[in-house]
């Protein structure tokens, strides 16, 4: 099941016990799977049509009456076409309206520029009151979902467009929002990441250690904001390298976020963001784009080799082996 | 390149070659062959031309050292048994399962060598789709040989310039395409991939460690990849039942799982 099934469903579930529990989408049920919520839950549920900016004030007038509303649709629209009302009529109210952003990042691959979303973390985390979750997979977004319900305030769940391995083999890992779980340990460098790098970097780590002898801690920083400033900066003290990897710009996202932890402690570290760095990206299947952009196992891995100054052979053997 | 030509040479670089697995894994096979040194040789008349270097003739010859094997693909100068054929479609027709009839030499010399050598080529048989061995030990050579073959076949198969594998491959960065196939039941697994780099391609047994999967195909068990093999479930129906899982770009994978059909269909 994918990321947004499992949003579905739990929703449904939740929506069981809570009846203040309304969703609401921007006439894309079915692609951002709030249409499970439809189904199960038709007389809660609302499609404002295409018009996020009602979807959003939507939402606002809907909590501020006590309810908890799920707003969903693609990230790229709920953060940049509603950023407005996202700010001001949710966040400055401190309304408790959850909006759950799917297809962010890259994901949206081959539909381009205009669908991606890779600035949606740097404007979020930048609004006071709102909590920012990227979830590495469908399990930690069920988690999340569940976690954020009874926040008092907004808050935002990035994930992408379906196809995403999972990560987690079951919800019980202790999910905790506002705090990172070591995923790999490691005490040479630290990589944080977030979303779909999370597999990705734990898999860099995996190759890391076998072909180059190196340990590497992975952080899954799935809450944004409030970043857990505990657990980067034991990372920093005990691992003295930090790698943020995120598929978002450089600017304003996790490494952003890290940054500023690291900054205001006055500790120094090596450091170094991967994502995209202050450009748009290319148009192109998803993985191509993590490839390119280096966020897929080997980027990552290419980029902790970069950052640790370790030499690598490149394999030239062509040879069939037959 | 001529077509009839381009499958020649895919039986002779990834088919051959796979006689290896029931050499090495067939218990039958292996004893058979362990004391035999011998080269026996496949050929066919061909017109000449750029496709064959100018030759008459084109073939492979299979050289067996005591349970090895090494494949080399040139006539060479006194096998010990020849299968010649007419025609490279007619050698294309007997290696992909159907009928045709070769001139052999050397069967009343060797009939021995003969005799063990249709064996190895029955064996060959087994990867064919309408082959369905109920025997376990079958059933893991078909999935372990199907995957050799088709893995350097696809390598081949961008060597020998075919167009579309050719502009699939060149824009690639370096790239695997992993295949496992969980076999509890014994000490390791079937793996082989495919490399790809800015049109290069390479075929491996095993995992390739140095560098992490683009795609992995990760067959459930050698019941799961011959449900697969077998169309008994269509790709995405395998998936879905839990066959195989995909890991990573489910575009590429449907791509090079279109390739994989293209060449079944030219070797079956």
């Amino acid at each position: 099941m994918t990321a947004r099934e499992i949003y579905g469903r739990v929703l449904s579930d939740l929506s069981d016990k809570d009846p203040r529990i309304v969703g609401l989408s921007a006439d894309l049920a079915k692609s951002t799977s709030i249409a499970i919520f439809e189904k199960h839950a038709p007389e809660r549920f609302f499609n404002v049509g295409i018009a996020e900016q009602n979807l959003m004030g939507v939402a606002a007038g809907m909590a501020k009456v006590g309810l908890i509303p799920f707003a969903s649709t693609f990230a790229a629209f709920a953060s940049m076409r509603a950023c407005e009302q996202v700010r001001t009529d949710i966040c400055y109210q401190n309304l408790p309206v959850k909006i759950i952003a799917t297809h962010g990042g890259m994901s949206f691959g081959a539909a381009g520029t205009t669908h991606h979303c890779t600035e949606d973390l740097a404007i979020m985390r930048s609004f006071a009151n709102m909590t920012v979750v990227v979830p590495a997979d469908g399990i930690e977004t069920a988690n999340a979902v569940r976690a954020v319900k009874d926040l008092p305030g907004p808050a935002y769940i990035r994930i992408g467009r379906g196809f995403e391995p999972p990560f987690y083999e079951n919800e019980n890992y202790g999910f905790q929002l506002g705090k990172a779980v070591e995923v790999h340990p490691g005490t040479d460098l630290t990589i944080i990441a977030c979303g779909i790098t999370v597999l990705q970097a734990v898999e860099a780590a995996k190759s890391l250690k076998e072909i180059d002898g190196l340990s590497v801690r992975v952080l899954n920083m799935h809450t944004i904001k409030p970043i857990d400033r505990e657990a980067i900066m034991k990372a920093v003290v005990e691992t003295r390298r930090i790698l943020t990897v995120e598929e978002h710009s450089v600017l304003g996202g996790l490494g952003g976020a890290v940054a500023d932890v690291i900054a205001e402690s006055g500790k120094g570290c090596a450091f170094s963001k991967a994502g995209l760095q202050d450009e748009y990206a290319l148009v192109g299947y998803p993985e191509d784009l993590y490839a390119h952009y280096k966020l897929d196992a080997n980027g990552i891995i290419e980029q902790v080799r970069a950052l640790l100054k370790v030499e690598f052979e490149e394999d030239e053997d062509w040879n069939d082996e037959v | 390149m001529d077509r009839e030509i381009m499958i020649a040479k895919l039986f002779f670089r990834a088919a051959f070659p796979v006689m290896k697995v029931p050499l090495a894994d067939d218990p039958a096979i292996t004893n058979a062959w362990k004391d035999v040194k011998a080269t026996v040789q496949f050929s066919a008349d061909c017109e000449p031309g750029p496709d064959t270097d100018g030759q008459s003739r084109i073939g492979a010859c299979l050289h067996f050292d005591n349970g090895s094997l090494e494949v080399v693909e040139e006539l060479c100068e006194s096998p010990d048994l020849t299968l010649h054929f007419g025609s490279v479609k007619a050698m294309n027709t007997l290696l992909s399962g159907g009928m045709a009839l070769p001139r052999i030499r050397g069967g009343l010399k060797h009939p021995g060598l003969l005799v063990k050598m249709l064996t190895l080529l029955m064996r060959l048989t087994l990867m064919l789709p309408t082959n369905r061995p109920k025997d376990p030990v079958k059933r893991y050579l078909k999935v372990k040989m199907s995957i050799y073959m088709i893995t350097t076949a696809l390598s081949n198969y961008n060597r020998l310039g075919d167009p579309k594998m050719r502009e699939w491959t060149a824009n690639q960065p370096d790239r695997i395409y992993q295949f496992t196939i969980a076999t509890p039941e014994r000490d390791d697994n079937i793996a082989a991939y495919l490399r790809i780099r800015g049109g290069r391609t390479k075929s491996g047994r095993g995992v390739y460690t140095r560098r992490r999967p683009f795609v992995h195909f990760r067959f459930s068990s050698v019941d799961g990849a011959l449900k697969v093999l077998l169309k008994e479930v269509e790709f995405v129906q395998g998936v879905e039942s839990g066959c195989v899982a995909i890991d990573g770009s489910p575009e590429y994978a449907a791509k090079l799982n279109d390739f994989m059909a293209v060449i079944q269909g030219m070797m079956t």
